[in-house]
C-alpha cells in the first residue's frame, strides 16, 4: 500500500513537472508572441468622413497598403459621407476605443463641423489623439483668363475702389476654402459679394462661365484650368512649386490667409497607450514608403510629416482661425 | 471628319481583348447593381475603385463607366416589377411601368425600357463624340438666373403629371417644397429643421422618400385588403413589345433622348428632373393623356430613354471640362486623378486615345447590355408568379436593404418607413405622390438658384427678364401655364368619362 502511495506520489510529481515544463516550453514563446501581437490582432478600420473619390479619400487610400504592410493586418477604408464630415467623425467617436478604428481627415471634417454644432458630442482637441500629419494641399484664389486682374494687387485695388461690385464664388460653406475667402476679406477689409455653391464643380462652372469674378478652391481642383490657360492663380495659402511666383498670404501682409487643407490620422483619446504608440510609429513608417510621396502628389498633396506634438499645435492654431472666421460669417447661429 | 478618324482609333483601343473583357465585367456588374436595390452605382464604383489601381487607366475607366451606364439599364427593373425604384432616376418609371406589370405586361415594359435605353444610350454617345467640347462650353453660359428659369419652366410643364384634383396636387407640391428645405441652408450654411438629428443635416434623402412612398406604401395598401385580391394579372400578355407598342413608343423615345441629352449636359441639374419633364411632355403631346398612370407604354419608354441619355450626357462636362454633374461622376473624376490623368479642359487634347477609347467602349457596352438584358426579361417576369403573400415580404426586405445601404445606418430606414406610412394615407385620400417627389427634388435646386440670383442682382427680380436665355424660359413657363388652364377643363372631363 505504502509503495503504491509512494509511486502514486512520484507519478503526480512527475506529471506536475511535465506540465510545468511543457507550460514553460510552450507558454513562454506564446506569451512573448502575445505581447508582441497584442495590438493589432485584427483588421483596422480607417474612417473617412467623406464620400469616396474626393482628395481626402484618395489621400487616405494611399496609406492603406503601406499601413497594412507595417501593421501586418488589413486596413479597411470606411466612407461615411454626410454632414460635411460630422457623420463620419461621430461614427468614429462612437466606435469602441480599442485602437481598431482610426480616422483620416482634413481640418474641415473635424473643426468647423464641431464648432457649428449646438451641442457637440466631442472636442477633437481633447477627444482625438493625433497620430501623424502626412500631407498638405494649398488653397488658391483664382480668376479666369479674361479677368483684368493680373496680380492680387490689381484685384485689391479694384475691390477697394468698387465696394460691393465683385462677385466671389465659394463651394462648401464652413470648409477650408470658405475660410480662405473670409480671411482675405478680413485681412484686406474689402467689400465683395459671396455666392455660395454646393459643389466644387458648380463653382468652377460658374467661374469659367464668367458668372463670378473670383473664387477660392483647392489648388488641386484649380490646377487643370491653370494648365489649360482658363484660370490664373493670384494668391495661395502656402507656396507651391506648381504655380511658381504666386505668393502665399502671410508674405504679402495677410497673416490669416494661411489655413491649408491637410491630411492627418487620428485615434480615439481613450485607446490603450500601446496601441497608440504602435499606430504613431506605423504612420511614420508608412509615410516613408517610397511610393507614398508620388501617390500623395497625384491626389494633390505635398507630402510632409508632422509628429503628434507638432500636429497637435497646428490643430489648436487652426481651431482658433476657424472659430474667428465662423464667428464673423454669422454661420454660428444662436 | 477628324472626329470619325479619332473614333476609329478609339474603336481599336476598345476592341483590344483586355478592354473588351473589362467592358463586359463592368456591364455585368452594373446590371447586377442596378437590379439589386441594396447597392447603388456610386457605392459600387467606389468599392471597385481600389481594385482597379493596378490596371491600365483606359481599362479601368472602361470598366467603371460600364458599371455606371449598366446600372442605369438595370435600375428600372425593380421599378416595373415591384414598384421599388432601384435608384432615384427610376421613380418616374414606377408610374406606368408598375401598372403595366399589374396588367400582365411586365415583359413589354421591361423590353421597351431596355431597348429604349439602348437607343438613347447609343444616340447620346454620338452626341458626346461630336458635340462634347462645344456643348460643354455653351452650357457654361447658364448662370444661376438661367438655372432658376429653366427649373421654373420644368415645374410648370410637370403640372401635366396631375391626374385628379389640381388643388390637391398643388398641396403636394407645396409639401414637397417644404420637405426640401430640411437640411443645411445652401446660402447661409445654417441648419434648418435638423433638430440635432445627424441624418437630417444633408436633408431628407430622395431615395428614402421614393422607396417609402412607392415600395412601402404599396405593401401597406395590400395589408388592409382581402387575401384573395390578385395584385398581378396572372395571365402574361407577351414577353416583348409588339408592333403597336413600338408605334406608340418610337416618338417618345426620340423626344426623351434629345431632352435627356441636352439637360444632362448641365452640371447643376438632377437627371431626375429630366425624366419627370419627359414624362410631362409625353402626357402633353399624347392623344390620350387621361390614360397616363394606368400603364401606358409611352410613360415607360420616354423617361427610360431620357434617363439613359442624361447619364451618358453627364460625360460631356466630365471629360471636356473636368466638372462632374453627379456623385457618380465625382468618383470617376477622382479615379482619373489616381491614374495620373489630369481631368480638365485639356484631357481630350492631351489623351485622345483615352477619350476616344472610352467613347468607343460605350458603344460596345451598350450592345453588350442589350444582349445581357433581353434574355433576362422572361426570367424577371417569372418573379411575378411568386404568390403575392411571399412576394410582398420580399419587397419589404428590399425596401429595408435599399434604404439601409444609402449610408449604412438605420436612420434612413426609419425615414423610409415614415414616408411609407405617410404615402399610404396620401394614397388613401386621393393625394398624388409624384408632384410631391418632384417638388421635393426641385425645391432645394430652385431655392439655391433663386437666392444666388438675388445676390447677383442685389435683390431685384428683373434679372430673370433682362437676361435673354432666362427670359425665354420664363416666357415658355407662362405660356404653358395659360394653355394648361384652358385645356384643363376638357382634360378633367375626359378623366370623369373614364371613371
Amino acid at each position: 500500500m505504502r509503495a503504491d502511495k509512494q509511486r502514486n506520489r512520484r507519478e503526480i510529481f512527475f506529471l506536475c513537472l511535465a506540465v510545468v515544463i511543457s507550460a514553460i516550453l510552450w507558454g513562454t514563446p506564446t506569451r512573448i508572441q502575445c505581447q508582441e501581437k497584442g495590438y493589432p490582432a485584427k483588421a483596422v478600420d480607417m474612417v473617412v468622413p467623406f464620400g469616396p473619390g474626393g482628395s481626402i479619400d484618395i489621400g487616405a487610400r494611399v496609406f492603406v497598403g503601406p499601413l497594412s504592410r507595417e501593421l501586418k493586418v488589413p486596413v479597411v477604408i470606411r466612407n461615411y459621407a454626410g454632414g460635411a464630415g460630422l457623420t463620419g467623425t461621430t461614427a468614429f467617436f462612437n466606435a469602441r476605443p480599442d485602437g481598431y478604428t482610426i480616422l483620416a481627415t482634413s481640418p474641415g471634417g473635424i473643426i468647423p463641423t464641431v464648432q457649428l454644432s449646438k451641442n457637440p458630442a466631442f472636442d477633437p482637441r481633447k477627444d482625438f489623439l493625433p497620430l501623424g500629419y502626412i500631407g498638405v494641399s494649398p488653397i488658391a484664389m483664382s480668376v479666369t483668363k479674361n479677368s483684368p486682374f493680373k496680380s492680387f494687387d490689381d484685384f485689391l485695388q479694384f475691390a477697394r475702389k468698387n465696394p460691393g461690385k465683385l462677385r466671389g464664388g465659394v463651394s462648401s460653406l464652413g470648409g477650408e476654402t470658405h475660410i480662405m475667402f473670409m480671411s482675405i476679406i478680413k485681412d484686406t477689409k474689402i467689400d465683395t459679394k459671396l455666392i455660395p455653391y454646393t459643389t466644387s464643380g458648380e463653382r468652377v462652372a460658374a467661374a469659367l462661365g464668367g458668372h463670378v469674378d473670383w473664387t477660392t478652391g483647392s489648388l488641386v481642383s484649380t490646377m487643370p484650368y491653370v494648365t489649360s490657360g482658363d484660370m490664373r492663380v493670384l494668391l495661395l495659402t502656402k507656396r507651391s512649386p506648381e504655380v511658381p511666383g504666386v505668393p502665399a498670404g502671410p508674405e504679402i501682409g495677410l497673416p490669416s490667409v494661411a489655413v491649408n487643407i491637410w491630411l492627418g490620422f487620428f485615434a480615439h483619446a481613450k485607446i490603450p497607450k500601446a496601441a497608440n504608440d504602435r499606430l504613431v510609429s506605423a504612420v511614420k513608417v508608412a509615410f516613408n514608403d517610397p511610393k507614398v510621396k508620388d501617390l500623395l502628389a497625384k491626389a494633390g498633396f505635398i507630402a510632409e510629416y508632422k509628429d503628434p506634438q507638432e500636429f497637435s499645435k497646428l490643430i489648436t492654431k487652426d481651431w482658433e482661425a476657424f472659430a474667428e472666421v465662423l464667428e464673423a460669417t454669422g454661420m454660428k447661429g444662436k | 471628319m477628324g472626329s470619325f478618324d479619332n473614333f476609329l482609333m478609339g474603336l481599336m483601343v476598345a476592341l483590344q481583348p483586355q478592354n473588351l473583357f473589362y467592358c463586359f465585367i463592368g456591364c455585368l456588374a452594373g446590371t447586377i447593381v442596378g437590379v439589386l436595390p441594396g447597392i447603388g452605382p456610386t457605392a459600387a464604383v467606389a468599392l471597385l475603385l481600389p481594385t482597379t489601381f493596378s490596371l491600365d487607366p483606359i481599362s479601368a475607366i472602361i470598366m467603371l463607366s460600364g458599371i455606371a451606364y449598366g446600372s442605369a439599364y438595370g435600375g428600372s427593373t425593380t421599378s416595373i416589377l415591384v414598384n421599388v425604384p432601384g435608384e432615384a432616376c427610376s421613380v418616374v418609371t414606377c408610374l406606368d411601368g408598375y401598372q403595366m406589370a399589374r396588367k400582365g405586361r411586365a415583359g413589354p415594359a421591361l423590353g421597351i425600357s431596355a431597348l429604349g435605353s439602348f437607343i438613347a444610350g447609343t444616340v447620346s454617345v454620338i452626341g458626346v463624340m461630336f458635340l462634347a467640347p462645344t456643348l460643354a462650353r455653351a452650357a457654361l453660359a447658364f448662370g444661376s438666373p438661367e438655372y432658376f428659369s429653366l427649373m421654373f419652366m420644368s415645374m410648370m410643364i410637370v403640372t401635366y403629371l396631375v391626374r385628379g384634383s389640381m388643388a390637391k396636387a398643388l398641396l403636394m407640391v407645396g409639401l414637397g417644397l417644404i420637405l426640401g428645405t430640411v437640411g443645411m441652408d445652401p446660402i447661409s450654411g445654417r441648419d434648418r429643421f435638423v433638430y440635432e438629428w445627424l441624418v437630417l443635416k444633408d436633408g431628407i434623402g430622395v431615395i428614402s422618400v421614393a422607396i417609402g412612398m412607392f415600395g412601402v406604401t404599396e405593401i401597406l395598401e395590400t395589408i388592409g385588403s382581402s387575401v384573395e385580391k390578385e395584385v398581378f394579372d396572372k395571365k402574361i400578355k407577351g414577353y416583348w413589345p409588339n408592333l403597336q407598342d413600338w408605334k406608340d413608343s418610337w416618338l417618345p423615345i426620340g423626344r426623351g433622348t434629345v431632352l435627356g441629352f441636352f439637360l444632362g449636359i448641365f452640371p447643376g441639374l438632377s437627371p431626375l428632373i429630366a425624366t419627370f419633364l419627359s414624362y410631362g411632355i409625353e402626357k402633353r403631346f399624347s392623344k390620350h393623356p387621361e390614360q397616363f398612370g394606368t400603364g401606358v407604354i409611352e410613360g415607360v419608354a420616354a423617361p427610360e430613354a431620357c434617363n439613359n441619355a442624361a447619364a451618358t450626357a453627364g460625360y460631356v462636362p466630365l471629360f471636356s471640362l473636368g466638372i462632374p454633374s453627379n456623385p457618380l461622376n465625382a468618383v470617376l473624376l477622382g479615379a482619373l486623378m489616381i491614374y495620373g490623368l489630369q481631368p480638365g479642359p485639356l484631357l481630350i487634347k492631351s489623351n485622345p486615345t483615352f477619350f476616344w477609347g472610352i467613347v468607343a467602349s460605350m458603344y460596345i457596352g451598350n450592345i453588350m447590355l442589350v444582349v445581357l438584358n433581353l434574355p433576362l426579361i422572361p426570367l424577371w417576369v417569372m418573379v411575378l408568379r411568386i404568390p403575392y403573400t411571399l412576394l410582398s415580404a420580399l419587397i419589404l426586405i428590399f425596401c429595408f436593404l435599399g434604404s439601409y445601404s444609402i449610408n449604412n445606418d438605420i436612420d434612413n430606414v426609419m425615414i423610409t418607413f415614415a414616408f411609407g406610412i405617410f404615402g399610404y394615407f396620401l394614397k388613401r385620400y386621393g393625394f398624388e405622390r409624384p408632384p410631391l417627389i418632384l417638388a421635393f427634388v426641385l425645391g432645394p435646386l430652385i431655392e439655391k438658384a433663386f437666392r444666388q440670383s438675388m445676390i447677383f442682382s442685389d435683390g431685384s427680380f428683373t434679372i430673370f427678364f433682362t437676361r435673354p436665355i432666362s427670359a425665354f424660359f420664363i416666357l415658355i413657363a407662362f405660356g404653358v401655364l395659360i394653355t394648361a388652364s384652358i385645356k384643363k377643363r376638357s382634360f378633367a372631363d375626359k378623366i370623369e368619362d373614364e371613371k
